[in-house]
């Protein structure tokens, strides 16, 4: 068990190394950020005291040992534009995106799992072909699409719910929902084909056959066996819920970190999208860190092997 | 006359447990082995399952490097596995293995994998239809059967294809690895007539591996019977079924059934069947000998010769002494 | 060389009788491809022709018969190039990440040590990074250009295929016939290539069913964005997301594209579905 924490502990901490590296390279050596910053008209001397004072005269290697020493020291940079710390940046912004994840993940999870559970109990029925059709829908129509349809039909048409902005919680609900409806038909699915899957086992078959009460074969042993891969896809869904609201949060003009990201991007400032490279990874590989120590917890046997991709 | 084959001092050892801090078990699966094989000849390699004959088997073609000592081929060390020179020399030593349908590919028909070694080697390839013909005609397969998949085949015709590509490429050797332990016993026989005629015809040289001792008696000019990765004796074919000297062997032959012979005379092995993580001190036979002495227990015998045989049993060096 | 070498029967294994929906899917299918392949005959305008005279005009204008946008340019016209250009995008990519992704699976498989764990932390890194956030930086970064967008879309699910190739080689030489063919002496690449390839083929074709539509839907995010295919070319998310400005007055010119992107992926899962049950029942 030790061996198996300590081997998910290193992967995860090679994996934001290999981030780390990708966000320099690609960085630093797509353009010259002082011809970006300061323009194409920009005096010869403005550029290089630009230069020096962002260190990017320095060899390569330099560079990238002081940006590795920087992020080890907790410093992110400071954001070309304002001056003010890149990290606080987009803190400031975490809470906006969580208001609209934190909701959306539990309307997923909590129409979700049940839906497909239940669709999977009561196979072809009309309400198992409902779930199939919602979920197929669910996934295949985008997120810009659906929230744009959904304010055609709330804000424009009837004049509901507000299209855009985050006064009120009455801003929030469309958000919300555009992103849980793809969600909900996702894990659906997936719960539905887990459970039929675990119904199919022998030992289901046998707890049945010990004459066990139906409701207590699902709960007691249908259940916990389903939930293995079932964790995996929560887990995806965990791991994004910083980054996964960037076009929800561009179509309803929601101040969140996808807003930053997508002004940060256009804007090439480098600091702030560093920043937020590492902290969207870092929370995919701690939600992924999650998910593979909830494994060890429902499947003793995965404590020692490595799960299969 | 250098022989084809010849093997020095052959040790493999396997890796079995490994823990991250811990020593690595390593488990000997042939431990120290001098064999030699001559043009023409079939010798027989004969134990039960764990003695190491299938690694043996695989070490003399080259597929496995051993942990110690050497192959020689002609004379010549065996080239590393996977470089050039090892694969230039696949065209002339080749494999039966013991499941015909995993060692063909299910998605190609047969006559494209008869076909394989001769585009593999870039053998007369202008003619290579009318070659995979003969071939075909040579291990009784119908000219139709080219365009079927192995799925369509019955096992002993599998079998068929399997030896009809490892000819293709007109080998010198051939190693036999239990070629009809999976099949129906009915068929088993047509399979091993199939390549004593082959043999006979090609002159080819062959070892063949198996654990049945009737099918070996029928087809092998030499024995050799390992048990626990060595060669406890090693004769003539008729010498080792007529006149068996090491216990293991004779324990072995008497459990050849007889027509118009009860179970009789036959000796029964006591204990465990061999494990190569556990090996017994000295003659690691010792614990199922019916002869063993205590010395057995403590000296490690050497094969020696006896009586127009190789052996390795201290009884015998014993009783020759006295 | 006269003995002919069977291709994977695909047509005898997927059962000639198709449902329904399935076949409704493939005629869309078939409908876009075309289009794709003929956009020059079909659409009647230039894609930058404006009709100032004809400001967002309504379905059903004569000579604009799905109406115009805001600069007066043909929507019907413009939709069809978008179609070429989206479909061009996905195609590309599905092909390019499925080439590279199967090619260092099966690297990983061949030589495994540390070329393995190399490519397994690679796969590692890029499930870690969300695609979209990997995207945005590389793009705004490096300009936006339709090579550089191919390529980029090109890495889209690779460590899908990567883990996919490298499993199935894995246990394919752990098989017979792999083995078989290497003791006969073939070479790696005619190992990999001629044998190793065909008998996964069936699983990798449904992973690319699977990432063709969301590679659609990832260009059409970043192209909603305005950092994907930029004007004055034109792809289906880049319509949504200039449309979305006139959503109020004339909704046409988001929904035509949004309903081609929705029809096109929803065929595509059909599709994909049907082959997965009848091909290779393994994928989930």
């Amino acid at each position: 068990m030790i061996r198996f924490v300590f081997l998910k502990l290193a992967r995860a901490l090679l994996t934001i190394l290999l981030v780390m590296t990708f966000a320099f390279v690609v960085l630093r050596l797509s353009g010259d950020p002082a011809q970006i910053m300061l323009g194409p008209d920009a005096p010869q001397d403005a550029i290089d005291a630009f230069r020096a004072r962002w260190g990017f005269d320095d060899p390569l290697w330099r560079q990238y040992l002081a940006y590795l020493g920087q992020i080890l020291r907790g410093d992110f940079g400071v954001s070309m534009r304002d001056g003010s710390a890149a990290i606080d940046l987009v803190m400031e912004r975490v809470p906006a995106t969580l208001a609209l994840t934190v909701p959306a993940l539990v309307l997923k999870l909590a129409i979700g799992i049940p839906a497909g559970v239940y669709a999977a109990l009561h196979r072809e029925s009309i309400a198992d072909r409902g779930v199939i059709m919602a979920s197929i829908f669910g996934f295949t129509i985008p997120s810009f699409v659906l929230g744009l349809v959904l304010v055609l039909i709330f804000s424009i048409t009837f004049d509901l719910l507000p299209s855009g902005g985050q006064d009120t919680w009455r801003h929030a609900i469309l958000p919300i929902l555009t992103m849980s409806i793809g969600g909900i038909g996702i894990l659906a699915r997936f719960s539905r084909s887990a459970m039929i899957e675990v119904l199919g086992q022998p030992y289901i078959r046998t707890a049945m056959a010990k004459g066990l009460p139906w409701r207590d074969v699902v709960w007691r042993h249908a259940l916990p066996n389903a939930a293995v891969p079932i964790v995996t896809l929560v887990g995806f869904m965990l791991g994004s819920l910083i980054a996964g609201a960037v076009v929800v949060e561009s179509i309803f003009s929601w101040p969140g970190v996808g807003r930053l990201i997508v002004v940060s991007v256009a804007n090439r400032d480098l600091a702030v999208v560093q920043c937020l490279l590492l902290v969207i990874a870092a929370t995919m590989v701690i939600a992924n860190l999650l998910v593979d120590f909830t494994y060890g917890l429902l499947d003793p046997r995965l404590r020692s092997a490595r799960p299969a991709h | 006359m250098t022989p084809l084959l010849q093997t020095r001092g052959l040790v493999q050892r396997y890796v079995t447990g490994k823990s991250l801090f811990g020593e690595a078990d390593t488990v000997r699966a042939v431990d120290g082995i001098d064999l030699s094989v001559r043009e023409g000849e079939i010798l027989g390699i004969v134990g039960e399952s764990g003695s190491g004959k299938s690694t043996l088997g695989r070490m003399l073609l080259g597929l496995e490097v051993p942990h110690q000592g050497e192959v020689l081929w002609q004379g010549r060390p065996m080239p590393s596995p996977r470089t050039a020179a090892w694969r230039e020399l696949r065209a002339q030593m080749q494999l039966i293995f013991q499941d015909p349908l995993a060692a063909l590919d299910r998605r190609m028909t047969i006559g494209a994998q008869i076909a394989e070694p001769l585009e593999i080697h870039d053998i007369d390839r202008a003619n290579a239809a009318d070659r995979v013909a003969e071939l075909m005609d040579r291990v009784g397969l119908r000219p139709d059967q080219a365009r079927s998949y192995p799925h369509e085949l019955s096992g002993g015709q599998r079998q068929r294809v399997v030896i009809a590509r490892a000819l293709a490429s007109r080998p010198r050797f051939l190693v036999c690895d239990e070629p009809v332990s999976a099949l129906d016993v009915s068929i088993q026989a047509q399979v091993v007539n199939l390549l004593r005629d082959l043999q006979e015809r090609d002159g080819l040289t062959m070892v063949f591996i198996s654990h049945d001792l009737k099918v070996v008696r029928n087809i092998c000019d030499r024995v050799a019977v390992m048990y626990l990765g060595r060669v406890v004796e090693e004769a003539l074919s008729d010498r080792i079924f007529s006149d068996p000297r090491h216990p293991y062997t004779q324990a072995l032959v008497s459990s050849i059934p007889k027509v118009g012979q009860g179970l009789e005379g036959r000796i029964i092995l006591p204990g465990e069947p061999p494990n190569p993580a556990c090996r017994p001190s000295g003659c690691a036979f010792h614990p199922r000998c019916r002869a063993a002495v205590t010395a057995c227990a403590a000296t490690e015998p050497a094969l020696e010769h006896h009586d127009g045989r190789l052996a390795a049993c201290l009884c015998l060096s014993e009783r020759e002494a006295a | 060389m006269t003995i002919a070498i069977a291709k994977p029967r695909l047509l005898t294994r997927i059962r000639l009788r198709v449902p329904l929906l399935v076949a409704i899917a493939i005629g869309w299918l078939t409908l876009m491809v075309a289009t794709a392949i003929f956009a020059d005959l079909i659409r009647p305008y230039e894609v930058t022709r404006m009709d100032l005279m004809a400001r967002l005009a309504p379905i059903g204008t004569p000579g604009h018969w799905l109406g115009t946008d805001e600069l007066g340019r043909d929507v019907f016209s413009r939709l069809v190039q978008s179609i070429r250009v989206s479909l061009v995008i996905a195609f590309g990519a599905t092909i390019l990440s499925a080439v590279f992704g199967t090619t260092l699976g099966f690297l990983a498989a061949q030589f495994r040590g540390w070329v393995e764990n190399f490519v397994m932390s690679l796969a590692d890194f890029q499930a870690a990074l969300p695609f979209m956030i990997m995207a945005l930086s590389v793009l705004a970064f490096f300009g936006t250009s339709m090579v550089l967008l191919v390529c980029l879309m090109g890495f889209y699910g690779w460590e899908r295929y990567a883990r996919i190739a490298r499993g199935l080689a894995i246990s394919a030489s752990a098989q017979g016939y792999a083995a078989a063919v290497v003791q006969l002496g073939a070479t790696p690449r005619r190992l990999y290539l001629k044998h190793i390839l065909p008998n996964v083929a069936s699983t990798l074709i449904v992973s690319m069913t699977l990432t063709f539509p969301e590679i659609i839907l990832m260009e059409s995010g970043l192209s909603f964005l305005g950092l994907g295919v930029q004007p004055p070319q034109t792809s289906l998310g880049n319509m949504v997301g200039f449309g979305r400005e006139y959503l109020t007055r004339a909704p046409h010119i988001m929904l035509a594209p949004a309903l081609i992107i929705v029809l096109t992926t929803l065929s595509i899962s059909l599709l994909g579905d049907w082959l997965r049950d009848r091909l290779d029942p393994t994928v989930r």
